[in-house]
């Protein structure tokens, strides 16, 4: 099965270099559609450090998606690897009269959690680094979750490429599970589906971004359709080509874009500022495929520009001026509402 | 067609919650129906994913049966074993065990539908048990692989036992379901169908397509 053809497709652009790792992301989206029973381990936006083992622990490892087309054989992520909702010992703590012998834990003992390694990263000081990787589902355009589903449950709107779950159509096969290469569908254990993020549809057929890119204080993310020339995801991923996806070699060509991060310089054994970057290529031609030098290095000469007193559109169009004007371009959908209505999540 | 196994449902007096009972003795008296059987056919798969399913699955190989009805009510009793049971999903066992029974909507239907869940023409209804709820059997309909429909209600009974490895579970309904009518198969003393049984191996991740089956046309005779 080639890709999914829609009239348009639903985007998002998160420009690395702005992340701050503060997790608001996270938060909005998670006081938004993961609060009841059943969702409470769930993290639909998850921000980590990389390099790192992310979550759930060790995703990129699980397999899934296509190769050659042909749909790999996945592993089933569960609740500890994806970190469970911890329990905290509030009643001993506080009301138990144990207060001063014991301390705030949580109980069971915590095994993983969605930011468990937050800013470890990689290498030696005084060249260690590391960056923050914020993921939501890619509502992509070969979608290995919808392939994988015998229900047919999952499908792919053609107003806006949005891949929604059927609540009532799955059956928590988690097949999609599986089949994800990216490991961003959950399984509520209450109400026997499978969930994940919805691109905040209901707010897209408003004419409003997602929660995640609207709460962000990092203003790294931009929201819009692929096929808007005027608007800045047509621009940064089809333009000027600077916004690339994370593994493309997955297969599933996905629809969250990333502008790669650039890196502080190493230093030498005299402290000395070298030419050299701390984040290794290699490694980030480990995460967004064999383009990604070539970004950096365009990323690099604009900021030259900036820096000579030139003029830059890309990074103005990255630093974006006017908030949250240049960041979000969506046009209200028609007839949208129906479908949640209808008790879609 | 070929030999066609024949289940015959007998004809009792007990009433309901003697006839529930996994343990209870009369079912030893009964006639048993052993079914052998195989794993389903991946290439009948609706999804490519899980036609590409690597490991062995379809691990329960037999299963004993026995039926019986007292006008009203009629009941299965499914025995079979597993390596290792479960009852309810955890963090090592993300499925659980479950048991079917394939009852076509009409009498008459053709036992290819069987093989298919259903079709177009002939609809299938499917009693189905689980392990994490062993006294809440739902009640399933379908016409075709991938398009089971579990009905809002269901008027499905069951009782389950686990000795060792030894699952034994009694299924049972009222014969005549007015209230369902679209969605349940309408039995009653005197009628010959096809039935067919499926069972999945919770340790084995076994669920949807991925399951045991009986390839095999059987007979369910409800004794007049
Ligand atoms: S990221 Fe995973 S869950 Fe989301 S559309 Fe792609 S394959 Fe499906
Ligand atoms: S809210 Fe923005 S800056 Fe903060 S972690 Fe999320 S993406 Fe990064």
């Amino acid at each position: 099965m080639a890709g999914i053809k829609v009239k348009h497709q639903a985007a998002m652009v998160l420009d690395l270099n702005k992340c701050m790792g503060c997790q608001t992301c996270s938060i909005a989206c998670k006081r938004l559609w993961t609060r009841e029973e059943g969702m409470e381990y769930m993290w639909w936006n998850t921000v980590n450090t990389q390099p790192g083992l992310g979550t759930p622990k060790g995703w990129e490892t699980m397999g899934g998606g296509f190769k050659n087309g042909i749909p790999q054989k996945g592993q089933l992520p569960s609740i500890d690897e994806f970190g469970s909702n911890w329990e905290f010992n509030f009643e001993e703590v506080y009301y138990s009269g144990k207060g001063q012998k014991t301390y705030l834990k949580p109980n069971p003992a915590a095994k993983w959690g969605m930011n468990w390694d937050e800013d470890e990263g990689a290498g030696e000081w005084p060249n260690s680094y590391f960056f923050y990787l914020p993921r939501i589902c890619n509502h992509c355009t070969h979608p290995a979750c919808l392939e994988a589903c015998p229900r047919k449950a999952i499908y792919k709107r053609e107003e806006d490429g949005i891949v929604l779950i059927d609540q009532s159509r799955c059956k928590g096969y988690r097949f999609c599970m599986e089949a994800c290469p990216y490991k961003k569908i959950y399984f509520n254990e209450i109400k026997n589906v499978s969930q994940k993020c919805i691109f905040c549809y209901p707010r897209i057929e408003q004419g409003i971004t997602t929660a995640c890119s609207r709460q962000c204080p990092g203003r790294i993310r931009f929201v819009g359709y692929l096929d808007d020339e005027d608007g800045p995801i047509y621009k940064l991923v089809k333009k000027w080509q600077v916004a690339i996806p994370l593994h493309p070699e997955y297969g599933t060509e996905p629809n969250v874009y990333y502008v790669p991060p650039l890196s502080s310089s190493k230093l030498d054994a005299d402290f000395k500022i070298t030419n050299e970057p701390r984040i290794p290529l290699e490694y980030l031609e480990s995460l967004f495929g064999k383009d990604v030098g070539k970004i950096i290095e365009t990323l690099k000469a604009e900021r030259q520009k900036k820096v000579d007193g030139g003029k830059s559109e890309i990074l103005d169009t990255l630093i974006g001026y006017r908030w949250p004007k240049d960041f979000f371009k969506i046009p209200k959908g028609k007839g949208g509402v129906t479908s949640f209505q209808k008790g879609t999540l | 067609m070929t030999t066609v196994n024949t289940i015959i449902s007998k004809r009792t007096s007990y009433n309901r919650g003697t006839l529930l009972d996994p343990a209870g003795s009369f079912w030893e008296g009964l006639p048993s129906l052993i079914i052998t059987f195989l794993p389903t056919p991946l290439g009948q798969q609706p999804s490519l994913y899980v036609r590409y399913v690597d490991k062995e699955f379809g691990k329960v190989k037999k299963i004993d049966m026995r039926s019986v009805h007292n006008g009203e009510d009629i009941f299965f009793k499914l025995e079979w074993f597993v390596d290792k049971p479960v009852t309810k999903i955890t963090e090592g066992t993300p499925f659980v065990d479950g048991a079917g029974i394939l009852i076509p909507m009409k009498h008459d239907a053709p036992h290819t539908i069987m093989v298919s869940m259903g079709s177009e023409a002939y609809e299938v209804n499917a009693w189905y048990w689980r392990a994490d709820e062993p006294d809440k059997p739902r009640n399933i309909w379908a016409k075709g692989l991938g398009t089971t429909i579990t009905s809002k209600q269901s008027y499905l009974f069951s009782k389950a036992l686990l000795t060792g490895n030894r699952w034994s579970v009694v299924l049972g309904r009222k014969m005549q379901l007015p209230e369902q009518q679209d969605q349940a198969v309408q039995l009653v003393p005197g009628i010959k169908s096809l039935i067919s049984f499926a069972a999945w191996d919770g340790a084995n991740q076994e669920r949807g397509g991925i399951k045991a089956f009986c390839p095999a046309p059987i007979e369910l005779s409800i004794e007049a």
